[in-house]
């Protein structure tokens, strides 16, 4: 830019998060004085918010992470205090509301963390959300895929900052260049170690009075996986200033540790300080989603539309409530209102679809249907023909069911639902053998899904194979212990082999 | 995401892309107009200062007031810098400081004329005016990029004084009733300089000499202290303040909104989950005050205190807002956005209509007919009556075996490539056969040197014939059960996948030697046919070839001393086939079976091949429970390395703490349990993955010879459930029977129920459909 000062340009530049550019514009301060700290502050800062993701964001946990965990306290804890034991009764019941792979309730809104329950076996963990694929095997080589365009970016003239040969010690005094500093370490040369000796360092050069320094260096902690440490220097942080950085970090801590409840009294304490704050306030909604509450975390939500009535989460969480609470009519409106924000997805046209068929509205259904699967992908597409197979079905079309439920299963051969209901109409057809394949094979993939075993049982008693009817009511029973028609199949065995016991 | 959409009421294009700032704008009515219009001033980085009035709600050409060129605009401010109730333009360039005065001439724009500029002596940053001091006019505040604050009172510069700790310059803002500027430095705090402590503070700091103990020892002044510094850890894009009953300041960061008091303490923080960009704080009333903050997400949020009030979304990426009243519509805001773009907006009430993507209209009767077809392919499919053979096939033709050169297994060093042959693959005229993928496979211990072969880009045409030689050998030492190789090629023909599959017979020759006939042996098996013997000469010329006429014949287990005789009788239509080991048996009656049913082919009466009496069933039994019990010491084996590896990752798990602690105590011992651990673990791998070629038993073809054992699912329990379902199905004897659900499958406990399953399914064998041959 002709007649400005290249390190204002470059300011201004970073300021209008043009980072790429103004790092570019530093590139050649730094070429001409290498020892211009503004230009060196600027530069680091550049290439740090270019790759930065924010610090306060759950990560799905890796493979190796919740696996190997070593932090759970109880390895059996009772419902509702632990993420990998969701209250089971409450809220709306496992009837109604379906899950998510790992046996989740579904809820309205997808983040990274959500997904997946805490899985109790291997085989759960690799299965986990759909296909195996889609855990990382650790978050050190999952989560940080960013890393490799930023270290390239800063190969081009050499490595930008060798960390091992600064004086960390003396960095830790120069106040402002060592928050840019850490942050580049952490973000862009992801060298937790480095970042927290330097937040160590910086600590104990702020007199222990910095509660920034406190909330880095328990993140940093966090990274390396000491949660207790962690914890300590963020509930120090949060005590000297109260912060909604460190709120959210010291919530974060506790999610991994596996402590929903202790994260829940933290967003509480940090809403004492910061009422109404939507961001703590979308916090305590998920957890409680994660813990299976999904009555009180319907009530964080309503909180939080309060306070922001266009979070989209809190909507759509509170759309899916609705639906699978039985008023398809009210959902009807919260996805038309998120239709109406700008959401556009496979999903939100899908859930339109199943609203308004619900909701009687059939014309509109099946156009939305259409719409759906003219923009998903496989993973949606086999949702959305379970769909249209359960309206095939509702309206008596079971041919179209059957298609539908075929090409569900073609679109994902792990739609265990699918084949449940596949294995009704085989059933329903007469051929026996089939449906057994496909309820053995509902099983398989989907282990948490308690009807191929009530179906499965169903049809063992009517081919007069009771041991196999027993065994399978007991899963569904284990799966589901509220499910009444396989209370009742149960007492009718009971009574049948008793009759044939006397 | 909002519901409502910001609506445009007046726009136009005012500065190139990306040359616009947070300062760039300025809304007021700066020439004193009668009327009161508020004017808008843009500048840009380009030095292009133009001014506009809004007549009605679209853009004319005529609402350009004013344009010119200067030096690179770096801020606006509207201010009243020559006397207390002027209205003048001040204009901060890199090196000068211009206040200006706009003037109105009637049905010509307006024109500007400069009152006072001063040349800078650093490069400037930004400015902020006010009444420093308790001043009567505006005073001008410049911060130069090096961080001096310079104040200028109508063309002359007063003080200039050092920020402390500064590294970039940050924004400014002047809090009136404290005297204070407020400013935020790289520290990520805002901080506040009271306007007495810069002025008292010693001239020396004016003198950026060295570090700050020598500027405030050594020339005797003050160091320029802040009155209060708030940490909020984040950079701060701007500064406001918002006039609340007690003044607050507004800081926003990126992506926080932060409400500071007076005093330093912060109120309350606003987290907003999209990068922001400029904020406006408006209709401050008692306590409670609005602020309009815009992102660069597009969406302007109309906040009143913690809550949303409004929220308009397409509002591009502002960079900078200012609120206005034009045309009698009070209320509008005015934004400038990244592109230049210069729009006067109000928040409408309607919805946004959600703009979807045109699909196409469907032809409702092609599709109709399409499914009908579909439909009827898909029933045709389900019947078994579909057409599923093309008219013409790949020809692949197989040649007789021939000798190779002996080449040795890479697989298996024991074996060595003696024999093979060669596949011909060729097509018919007008057929192309493409992704042309070759599999061989071989029972253990026959092998093939080769696995897959995938002809990748070469397509196959009437011009172009592949060749495919195969080589086969027997790894020694091991009976072979079975004497053919399954060749299958799959391949695609206008887009539809097509296999080939047939098995090819492999010669005795490779796993036995001929050898002199033995006379005497364990265990015997006669089998009958309906003609006369012929001697065996006839019935391996190849083998026999040069040899005098012999009615026995005997082969060797190739490396081993086992050898099975195969004896005509003289008299009787009957083979004897004897051995001392029955395994050694298995491949010489396939070979001989064969080789009957070769020189046999074509003869009247067909021949019948039967067997009088069935071995015993205790040997086939002993091998089962044999097999058996390593599978289940295998088991066990394998539960004893789940133990050894758990105890391993203990062991690697109590390292790492000790490697984790501060203060390491000694490693005692724990290297060496770690290491016999880890020995241990190896060990039973090894041991485990060995024992695989357990026994090979000749059975009829229900129950599998092949031992394919697998960690899931082994020989017992597959052969243990066909038969449970032949018995159950095909060789039941009451509709009772019938009804059974098969388990899962698992490891049995005992072999109990597979022995006396092989014997019913034997007992019953004869006269079933199966052995009579109708399905």
């Amino acid at each position: 830019m002709e007649g400005v000062d290249p390190l204002f340009y470059a300011h201004f530049l970073f300021r209008r998060r043009r980072y790429t550019e103004a790092a570019d514009v530093c590139s050649e301060l730094l070429a001409k004085n290498p020892y211009d700290k503004a230009a060196w502050y600027l530069k680091t800062r550049c290439l740090t918010e270019d790759v930065r993701i924010d610090e306060t964001e759950l990560e799905e946990e890796g493979l190796a992470e919740v696996m190997l965990d070593e932090n759970a306290v109880a390895s059996v804890p009772r419902p509702g205090t632990s993420f990998s034991r969701p209250l089971t009764d409450s809220g709306s019941s496992r009837g109604i509301r379906p899950m998510s792979k790992s046996g989740r309730p579904v809820s309205g809104f997808a983040r990274p963390g959500t997904q997946g329950a805490r899985p109790s076996t291997m085989e759960a963990a690799v299965r986990t959300a759909r296909s195996a694929t889609s855990r990382p095997v650790t978050s050190a080589s999952g989560r940080y895929v960013r890393l490799g365009t930023a270290s390239m970016l800063s190969g081009d003239d050499g490595t930008f900052i060798d960390v091992s040969k600064l004086d960390l010690r003396k960095y830790a005094f120069r106040r402002g260049l060592a928050r840019a500093l850490v942050l580049y370490i952490l973000h862009v040369l992801n060298d937790t170690g480095k970042a927290m000796e330097l937040a160590a360092y910086a600590t104990e050069a702020a007199r222990f009075q910095d509660w920034w320094w406190k909330a880095i260096l328990g993140f940093c902690y966090h990274r390396l996986n000491l949660f207790r440490d962690a914890e300590k220097q963020l509930k120090s942080s949060f005590k000297q200033t109260p912060s909604i950085l460190a709120c959210m970090l010291l919530a974060k801590v506790y999610i991994r540790m596996d402590q929903p409840q202790n994260a829940i009294q933290c967003y509480r304490e940090g809403l004492e300080k910061f009422p109404d704050e939507p961001v703590l306030l979308a916090g305590i909604a998920r957890v409680f989603e994660g813990i299976g509450d999904l009555t009180k975390s319907v009530e964080e939500y309503k909180k939080l539309l309060k306070v922001d009535s266009t979070n989209v989460e809190a909507i759509a969480s509170l759309a899916a409530d609705k639906f699978y609470g039985d008023q398809p009519e009210i959902a009807l409106v919260f996805y038309r209102r998120l239709l109406q924000m700008g959401v556009e997805s496979a999903e939100l046209f899908n859930n339109l679809g199943l609203s308004c068929f619900q909701a009687q509205q059939y014309d509109m259904a099946l156009g939305c249907f259409e719409r759906a699967l003219s923009m998903a992908d496989d993973e949606a597409m086999s949702d959305i023909w379970y769909n249209i197979a359960f309206v095939g079905m509702s309206l008596g079309n079971v041919k179209l069911a059957r298609e539908a439920l075929v090409l569900a299963v073609t679109c994902d051969s792990t739609n265990g639902e699918a084949y449940n209901n596949l294995g009704v109409i085989e059933q329903r057809k007469g051929n026996s053998g089939d449906a057994r394949g496909h309820y053995q094979t509902a099983i398989k993939v989907s282990p948490h899904i308690h009807e191929p075993h009530y179906n499965y049982a169903l049809m063992s008693l009517e081919a007069g194979d009771l041991q196999q009817a027993y065994k399978q009511v007991n899963d569904a029973l284990q799966l589901y212990s509220a499910h009444l028609p396989s209370q009742d199949l149960l007492k009718e065995l009971k009574a049948t082999l008793s009759q044939h016991a006397s | 995401m909002s519901l409502f959409q910001a609506k445009e009421f007046w726009t136009t294009k005012a500065c190139e892309p990306g040359t616009t700032d947070i300062g760039s704008l300025v809304v007021g009515n700066i020439d004193n107009n009668k009327d009161g219009i508020e004017r808008i001033v843009v500048g840009s980085l380009t030095g292009d200062l133009s001014i506009y009035t809004v007549a009605e709600m679209e853009y004319r050409s005529e609402d350009l007031l004013f344009h010119t060129k200067l030096a690179p605009v770096l801020q606006l401010e509207m201010g009243a810098f020559s006397s207390p109730d002027a209205r003048e333009l001040a204009i901060l360039h890199p090196r000068e400081i211009a206040v200006y005065t706009v003037k109105g001439i009637v049905g010509q724009g307006v024109e500007l004329s400069k009152i006072f500029g001063a040349k800078l002596e650093r490069t400037a940053a930004n400015f902020v005016p006010g009444r420093f001091g308790g001043a009567v006019k505006d005073v001008i505040c410049v911060q130069s990029m090096d961080g001096a604050l310079s104040f200028y009172n109508h063309g002359r510069l007063g003080l200039v004084r050092f920020v402390p700790d500064f590294l970039v310059p940050g924004p400014l803002c002047y809090l009136q009733h404290a005297d204070a500027i407020i400013t935020s430095s790289a520290t990520w705090a805002v901080c506040s300089y009271k306007f007495l402590v810069l002025a008292s503070a010693g001239e020396a700091a004016a003198q950026r000499s060295g570090d700050s103990s020598q500027r405030s020892t050594k020339e005797g002044g003050k160091r320029v202290t802040s009155d209060w510094e708030c940490n909020i850890g984040e950079e701060v894009l701007q500064l406001r303040v918002c006039g609340t009953k007690t003044p607050c300041i507004l800081a926003l960061g990126r992506t926080s909104l932060f409400w500071i008091a007076d005093d330093g303490s912060l109120l309350r923080s606003n987290r907003i989950e999209s990068p922001l960009s400029c904020c406006l704080p408006f209709r401050c009333v008692g306590e409670s005050a609005h602020v309009v903050v815009c992102g660069t997400d597009g969406i302007v949020r109309v906040m009143h205190d913690k809550k949303v009030a409004w929220a308009a979304g397409g509002a591009g990426s502002p960079v900078a807002v200012a609120t206005t009243t034009q045309c009698g519509v009070k209320g509008l805001l005015t934004l400038l956005d990244e592109n230049g773009t210069l729009s006067v907006v109000y928040l409408g009430t309607d919805p946004r209509l959600p703009v979807l993507k045109s699909q196409n209209e469907h032809n409702y009767e092609a599709m109709d007919s399409e499914l009908k077809r579909l439909q009827k392919i898909m029933s045709a499919a389900k019947d078994g009556k579909l057409k599923t053979v093309p008219d013409a096939q790949l020809q692949v033709e197989i040649s007789d075996f021939y000798p190779v050169d002996p080449v040795r297994s890479e697989v298996d060093p024991s074996a060595v490539f003696q024999t093979g042959l060669t596949v011909s693959l060729s097509a018919p005229a007008g057929y192309v056969a493409t992704d042309v993928v070759m599999r061989i496979v071989c029972e253990r211990p026959l092998i093939c040197d080769q696995v897959a072969i995938n002809f990748e880009d070469q397509a196959i045409d009437e011009e172009t014939a592949v060749d495919v030689r195969l080589a086969f050998a027997s790894v020694v030492g091991v009976p072979v059960s079975s004497l053919h190789a399954a060749l299958s090629i799959t391949y695609t023909v206008k887009g539809q996948p097509q296999t080939y599959e047939c098995e090819v017979p492999l010669p005795l020759t490779l796993a036995y030697d001929v050898a002199p006939p033995n006379k005497t042996a364990q265990h015997k098996i006669t089998i009958a046919t309906n003609h006369t013997c012929i001697t065996m000469n006839e019935l391996f010329p190849e083998l026999l070839r040069g040899h005098e006429m012999t009615p026995a014949i005997g082969f060797r287990l190739r490396d081993t001393d086992e050898v099975a005789t195969v004896i005509s009788a003289k008299t009787s239509s009957r083979y004897r086939i004897q051995a001392d080991s029955w395994s050694t048996m298995a491949g010489v009656l396939v070979a001989v079976t064969r080789a009957l049913r070769q020189h046999f082919s074509g003869s009247t009466p067909p021949l019948a091949i039967s067997m009088k009496e069935l071995p015993s069933l205790s040997p086939l039994f002993t091998a089962i429970d044999t097999h058996f019990h390593i599978r289940r010491a295998k088991a066990e084996m394998a539960a004893a390395l789940g133990e050894q590896a758990t105890q391993f990752r203990s062991l690697q798990k109590r390292l790492l703490a000790r490697v984790k602690d501060v203060t390491p105590s000694p490693i005692d011992q724990m290297s060496s349990l770690l290491e016999a651990t880890q020995h241990e673990v190896h060990m039973r791998w090894l041991f485990t993955f060995d024992l695989d070629d357990a026994a090979f038993h000749r059975v009829s073809s229900i129950v599998s010879p092949h031992v394919v054992d697998t960690i899931e699912q082994g020989w017992e329990e597959s052969t243990l459930a066909s038969l449970t379902f032949l018995i159950s199905t095909t060789l039941a004897r009451s509709e009772k029977d019938k009804i059974v659900n098969p388990g899962p499958l698992q490891l049995p406990d005992s072999t109990d129920k597979l022995h006396r399953y092989i014997k019913l399914f034997v007992d019953r064998l004869p006269g079933s459909s199966i052995a009579t041959g109708e399905a």
